[in-house]
């Protein structure tokens, strides 16, 4: 029972933080969609905690035990979401590249054209 | 080739000289150039340096390119070759900005250009010319690098990790677009190799470097050969981040 209301209590703090990041804009569009269903994913799930869904909901996967249905998908999420983070970590250096030498290359311009 | 061949070579000549903390050595290097290639345009890329590279190298008479970051070798090099294509220039020469490489060679690639022998040509420093000795804990890391460029270009190849090169139009045009970013010497062989360009390699004399130390040491080292492993075996090519 205690488990229940830890539970509750953490997913309801995690929604918050999460509006309050979106209201900040903290987060770009298409992550705060990600975040926000997150969130209210643990929200909804902690709510149904005490009436034994977890337990339904492995079984049906063919998982004995609960617990190792949340580390499966858990590491999963994680796993695909620092994926996609490292592909857009990349394509924005490559873009960072870009602008330096684009900056240097005008900069460049910009003095030789200066009347001395 | 005739001296007056030479001369209008040298003066449709863009010499890139990546420097990096170079305050030390970069004069000596930038009148070095001027001296032996008369009439070449000398551009150096200063890093993001913390030192006055820009302020040496600019009293030594260069065209600094100063980037507001460091990006690394890749980055800095590249950016010369954007200059160089901009510009209108037929050559481009890389020399780097430790004193390692002897403008005085610069001589025997453009030799190679002019020729219309290739596209892109390599100063290496294991043909034969020069009595350069490499440290002892690098001669393994070089050998097998040689040995996994000429494998995957079916060429022989023995300096892969030679930053002394000298490129025609087309390759500054292709650099300009495509170039690594971490380790580009080993793995713009592949990429040109990939887009049809002719690269070879003339022998050449180096010195070993005067002041600093190579930027690939300790740990670096093996992160330095599992990175060129995988780029060279997967044939990472193209890509936004070229």
């Amino acid at each position: 029972m205690k488990s229940d209301i830890l539970s509750a209590a953490i997913s309801l703090i995690f929604l918050t933080v999460t509006i309050r990041a979106i209201r900040k804009k903290q987060l770009t569009e298409i992550l705060a969609i990600l975040w926000l269903s997150v969130s209210i994913g643990t929200v909804v799930l902690s709510a149904l905690l005490p009436f034994g869904a977890f337990t339904a909901i492995s079984h049906f996967f063919g998982i004995a035990y609960p617990s190792d249905m949340f580390l499966v998908f858990g590491l999963a999420f994680v796993a695909l979401f620092t994926f996609r983070l490292s592909v857009a970590l990349t394509r924005l250096s490559a873009r960072q590249k870009t602008l330096v030498q684009e900056l240097a290359l005008m900069r460049a311009r910009a003095e030789s054209e200066r009347p001395k | 080739m005739t001296p007056a061949e030479l001369s209008d070579a040298f003066s449709r000549t863009c010499v890139v000289v990546p420097a990096f903390n170079e305050g030390r050595s970069i004069e000596k290097v930038v009148l070095a150039i001027g001296e032996h290639m008369p009439g070449a345009t000398i551009v150096v890329v200063n890093d993001g340096s913390k030192d006055d590279t820009e302020e040496q190298a600019r009293a030594a008479g260069a065209l600094v390119l100063s980037l507001a970051v460091n990006l690394g070798i890749g980055g800095a090099v590249q950016t010369g070759y954007k200059y160089a294509l901009a510009q209108g220039f037929s050559f481009a020469v890389q020399i780097d900005g430790d004193g390692q490489h002897e403008p005085s060679e610069t001589y025997h690639l453009i030799e190679q250009l002019l020729a219309g022998d290739a596209d892109i040509v390599i100063g290496s420093r294991w043909l034969g010319r020069g009595n350069y000795v490499a440290p002892r804990n690098r001669r393994f890391g070089m050998k097998f690098l040689e040995s996994l460029v000429s494998f995957r270009a079916g060429t022989r190849f023995t300096d892969t990790t030679s930053g002394f090169r000298a490129l025609n139009r087309r390759a500054i045009s292709l650099f300009a677009e495509h170039y690594p970013t971490d380790y580009p010497e080993v793995e713009s062989i592949l990429l040109a190799r990939h887009f049809g360009l002719q690269v070879k390699e003339v022998p050449v004399m180096m010195k070993p470097r005067e002041h600093g130390h190579s930027s690939i040491r300790g740990f670096k080292t093996l992160y330095f050969m599992v990175r060129i492993t995988i780029a060279l075996l997967l044939g990472v090519v193209g890509g936004e981040n070229s």
